[in-house]
């Protein structure tokens, strides 16, 4: 008789593999409904279809400009590769863009969408940030208790930041907001975005250069004396991230063990 | 028709629900539907912030819910999800949800999750084990749990029927059973698993709910895939089930092609008519 472990990676097993499940057949019994083999694919075609439907979930923007059929066989790759390791649905897909930058520079049939690795880091930058924690007050009272080398500035929950060469903002919008894709002029260039949950809804624009690295060395973690030593950097413009709500805590830094 | 609603809690849940889906929710929300309550997916409620913990308090402070999961793992091989179940336990407290229910099943090995119900051998290893898994879930949880039986493709080579396996874990981990009406004929098509003869089997006086769903009809075999009205046949089973166990909450469920709010008041009438009928024959 099989043990419960053998059967659990009998069946995971099953819904992992390629091809027809018949190594399955000795541990199951013959049924009046399906064979063993239509049940095996009753149920990965059921496992991998939510995790397709949780990337359908995610990246709307993209599957709309890709059409269903590209974004679906894309989405059944991926969901073919990558398990999921989290219960939560909401947390998987976040290696997609990767896979989609490997896609577009191995197959010549996307390769005229150079942008669109980064039109997914911003789709997922939207959906998590949907599901983020609310950022609290700022509270600016540990300045008055604690040095300079103590605290770190740090980035609001509710908001996300990222670089690209490409518009992406400008195409997300063209095609999430029933605008004219047609009329959308991609250039190259430097684009420092930001997207913010706002109202309950993500909402993405660029912002100044300056800002943007300031924020983006808070999220690193740096403590406020070390900002003020690296070159370059206006850490004078810091109180206008706060007054943005874009910082969100002082971090104090643990005590050196 | 916009009007007050009692204030949900826990104890208050009673008639037939429905699922809330998210297409329902701004008309579960401003209007009067005659809908007692509603069974939550905790998995929909996961997000700390934005919007979703607003929608969460609204629901709850206009209905008494309940929180239904599918992420408890509960017959699984890997180690209980601590932070997957103190989410859980947040939600039902914020909700002041009446009871949490999750299935008889597995769905993750190894570390991976598959987001299925996954069926378990019916033997005694496997009441063993999920029956302690469960008494660890009411333990961490401070409450217990009703557990629902699944549809099922696939059945292990094992000496026990589901009924049987059913009765003995909710004994040993002294919880009480979600019955899933759908899910037993399901079985009855797919696996040969009498329907009636399990009702018969089953502890009734440890049903805390009742689902009803519909499946998909693949020819050789059902699913359940939840997108269709509930079946004749699953309709004649819940009459027989209710005469044993008249007063049990009864919920609709409806996951796929979700249809109008209308579709699923009507379901939720005709199973209402059905307890109104065999109450009045008892009487």
């Amino acid at each position: 008789m099989i043990t419960l472990v053998q059967w659990q990676r009998s069946l995971a097993g099953m819904i992992d593999a390629d091809g027809l499940p018949r190594h399955f057949l000795g541990s199951a019994m013959t049924v009046p409904g399906p064979t063993v083999e239509q049940g095996g694919l009753v149920y990965r075609s059921s496992s991998r279809g939510a995790r397709a439907m949780a990337l359908q979930d995610i990246y709307p923007v993209c599957r709309r400009l890709l059409g269903d059929r590209s974004f679906d066989g894309l989405a059944r790759e991926f969901v073919r590769r990558q398990p999921s390791t989290s219960g939560d649905l909401n947390r998987y897909g976040d290696g997609f863009a990767g896979f989609v930058r490997g896609v577009v520079d191995e197959q010549p049939a996307f390769g005229g969408l150079p942008w669109l690795g980064d039109l997914v880091d911003l789709e997922w930058l939207f959906h998590s940030l949907y599901h983020r924690d609310d950022s609290p007050p700022f509270d600016p009272s540990p300045l008055a208790s604690e040095g300079a080398e103590r605290l770190s500035p740090r980035p609001a929950s509710h908001i996300a930041w990222m670089h690209s060469r490409w518009p992406v903002h400008k195409i997300w919008r063209a095609h999430a907001d029933d605008a004219d894709p047609d009329a959308l002029h991609i250039e190259p260039g430097s684009y420092r975005l930001l997207c913010e949950r706002r109202d309950y809804r993500s909402v993405v624009r660029v912002i100044d250069p300056v800002l943007w690295q300031l924020l983006d060395v808070c999220g690193q973690g740096y403590t406020l004396a070390q900002m003020a030593m690296l070159d370059g950097l206006r850490v004078d413009r810091l109180g206008e991230l706060v007054e943005l709500g874009w910082i969100g805590t002082l971090e104090r830094k643990a005590d050196d063990v | 028709m916009a009007t007050a609603f009692p204030v949900g809690g826990r104890g208050s849940v009673s008639g037939v629900g429905i699922g809330l889906r998210d297409p329902h929710f701004d008309q579960l929300m401003t209007e009067d539907h005659g809908v007692p309550w509603l069974e939550l997916l905790a998995d929909n409620f996961l997000a700390h912030g934005g919007l979703t913990p607003r929608q969460l308090d609204r629901v709850a402070q206009r209905y008494p819910v309940t929180l239904h999961c599918v992420g408890m793992n509960l017959g699984g091989i890997d180690p209980l999800d601590k932070a997957y179940l103190s989410e859980v336990r947040r939600i039902a407290d914020r909700a002041n949800a009446a009871w949490i229910s999750d299935h008889a099943c597995f769905t993750a090995y190894d570390g991976r999750q598959y987001h299925d119900l996954l069926p378990l051998p019916y033997t005694d290893e496997s009441i063993r084990h999920m029956a302690g898994r469960i008494t660890a879930v009411q333990d961490y949880l401070g409450q217990g749990i009703a557990v629902e039986n699944v549809s099922a493709y696939l059945r292990a080579d094992a000496p026990l029927s589901e009924a049987a396996f059913l009765a003995a874990v909710c004994e040993e981990a002294d919880c009480t059973l979600l019955l899933d009406v759908n899910n037993l004929y399901v079985n009855q098509v797919n696996l040969g698993l009498d329907a009636r003869r399990a009702i018969a089997e089953l502890p009734l006086d440890r049903v805390r709910e009742i689902h009803l769903a519909g499946y998909e009809d693949r020819g050789d075999y059902l699913v359940d895939a939840h997108n269709n009205r509930v079946s004749d046949p699953v309709w004649s089973l819940f009459a027989e089930l209710i005469q044993a166990v008249p007063d049990a909450p009864v919920s609709i469920e409806w996951d796929k092609d979700i249809p109008p709010l209308a579709t699923l008041l009507a379901e939720a009438e005709r199973a209402r008519t059905i307890v109104r009928q065999v109450r009045e024959v008892a009487a």
